[in-house]
C-alpha cells in the first residue's frame, strides 16, 4: 500500500497561519491525524511560532514625544520662514507694487504713453503703437475680429480722460513709498518676536 | 473629562496641531519602538527610527483612514520605514542590547525561568537580525502585527505569492538559526 504524500512546508505554514481554505484545511487535518511525521513537523514549526509570538516587548526608557513635537514645530517654522524672511517679503511687496503700477498705467495708457513719449523724445513709443496696429491687422486676418479690435482701441483711447499722466505717476510714487515705509515698520516690529520663537 | 480619543487627536493633527500628534506619539511610542527594535536590532537606532517614523507619519496623515484604529496604521508605517532603511544600507551586524531582555521580566518568580526566557528572546532577536530585510518585514507584519497575507501584500507592495515565499523562507532560516543556537 502506498504511503500518502506528506504535507509540504508551504501547506504547514499556511495551516498555522490559518490561510488554508476550508477544503484544504480539512484534507490537511485528515492527513495530520494519520501521519506522525507531518504532526512532528507541524509541532516544530508551531514551536517557532510560539517563540516569535512570545517575544517580550522591551520598554522605551524615555519619552520621545517632546522631540517629535519639537521637530514638527521647527519644520513648520522653517516652511513659513521663507515668507517671514524680510528680504523675501520685500521682494514680494516690490513685485506686487510693480504689477499694480503696470495695471493702473494700463487703465490710462494713452496719457502715460504721451507723457513717456514727451519725456523720452519724439517717436520713442513709435515701435509700440506700430505693434498695436500690427496686432489689429493680424487679428482681422485671423478672423478674431471685433472684440480684439475693441480691446486695442481701448488701449489707444483714454479710458480715464480726467487723469493726467503726471498726476498718476505722482500718485503711484507716493503710494509705493508709503507702502515700502509701512512694510519696513512692520518688519522691524516683528523681528524681536520671530527671534524669540526661534529659541 | 475623558481624554481625547485617537480619532479626535488624529483629526486635530491633520489640521496641523503638533501637540495633538504629540499625544498620539505618547500613546503609541512603545509599540512603535518595539517594531523598530525588532527590525533594526539596536536600541539606539530603534529610538531614532521611532522618532523619524512618527515624523514621517505626520506628513502622511492624509493617507490615514480615521475610521480605522491608529495603532496598526502607525506600526505599519514604522515597519515600512525600517524596511526601507534596512534595504538601502549594506548588511551590518548590529550589537544587540541584551540587558533589556532581563530587565523586562522583573515579576518572574523563578529566576531560572526568567533567565531562560531572556535567553530565548535573545536568541530570537539574534536570528531575526540576520534575516534579509524583506524576510524580516514579513515576519514583523505577520507575527507581531498579525496582518493577513493580503494585508502584508498590500502594505509591502509585493505579490501574494511573494508574501508566502518570503514568510516560509524566513521561518526556515529562523528555525535553522535557532537550532544552531541550541
Amino acid at each position: 500500500m502506498n504511503e500518502p504524500a506528506h504535507l509540504t512546508d508551504d501547506v504547514l505554514n499556511e495551516y498555522l497561519d490559518e490561510a488554508l481554505s476550508g477544503e484544504l484545511r480539512a484534507t490537511a487535518d485528515n492527513h495530520l491525524r494519520a501521519c506522525m511525521t507531518c504532526t512532528g513537523r507541524l509541532a516544530k514549526l508551531s514551536e517557532l511560532f510560539s517563540m516569535l509570538n512570545g517575544l517580550p516587548e522591551v520598554p522605551l526608557e524615555r519619552d520621545i514625544s517632546p522631540h517629535v513635537v519639537d521637530s514638527l514645530k521647527s519644520r513648520t517654522r522653517a516652511e513659513t520662514a521663507s515668507l517671514s524672511n524680510p528680504a523675501v517679503r520685500l521682494g514680494v511687496v516690490l513685485a506686487v507694487e510693480v504689477v499694480g503700477a503696470l495695471a493702473l498705467i494700463g487703465l490710462v495708457w494713452p496719457e502715460a504713453l504721451d507723457w513717456v513719449s514727451k519725456a523720452a523724445g519724439a517717436n520713442a513709443m513709435g515701435p509700440f503703437t506700430a505693434l498695436l496696429d500690427e496686432a489689429a491687422r493680424i487679428s482681422y486676418s485671423l478672423s478674431v475680429g471685433q472684440p480684439f479690435e475693441a480691446l486695442l482701441s481701448s488701449l489707444r483711447a483714454p479710458s480715464i480722460p480726467w487723469a493726467s499722466a503726471s498726476a498718476l505717476v505722482t500718485l503711484l510714487g507716493t503710494a509705493a513709498v508709503a507702502w515700502l515705509v509701512s512694510n519696513g515698520i512692520l518688519l522691524r516690529a516683528q523681528r524681536p518676536t520671530s527671534d524669540r520663537s526661534n529659541r | 473629562m475623558d481624554p481625547p480619543s485617537d480619532y479626535d487627536l488624529a483629526v486635530h493633527a491633520r489640521r496641523g496641531d503638533a501637540e495633538a500628534f504629540g499625544e498620539l506619539v505618547r500613546r503609541y511610542q512603545t509599540s512603535v519602538f518595539n517594531v523598530c527594535y525588532r527590525m533594526m536590532g539596536n536600541r539606539q537606532e530603534a529610538e531614532d527610527m521611532s522618532q523619524e517614523a512618527f515624523i514621517r507619519a505626520y506628513s502622511r496623515l492624509a493617507t490615514y483612514d480615521t475610521e480605522r484604529p491608529f495603532g496598526p496604521w502607525i506600526r505599519r508605517v514604522a515597519a515600512n520605514f525600517c524596511l526601507n532603511r534596512l534595504a538601502s544600507k549594506a548588511p551590518i551586524n548590529m550589537p544587540l542590547m541584551d540587558e533589556h531582555e532581563t530587565v523586562h521580566t522583573p515579576h518572574e518568580r523563578n529566576l531560572e525561568l526568567a533567565t531562560e526566557t531572556a535567553e530565548r528572546a535573545r536568541a530570537i532577536r539574534h536570528a531575526m537580525a540576520d534575516l534579509p530585510p524583506h524576510y524580516l518585514a514579513v515576519i514583523e507584519l505577520r507575527h507581531f502585527q498579525e496582518l493577513s497575507y493580503n494585508e502584508i501584500s498590500y502594505t509591502m507592495g509585493i505579490s501574494l505569492s511573494q508574501v508566502k515565499s518570503y514568510l516560509f523562507r524566513a521561518r526556515k532560516l529562523l528555525g535553522e538559526a535557532l537550532k544552531e543556537h541550541e
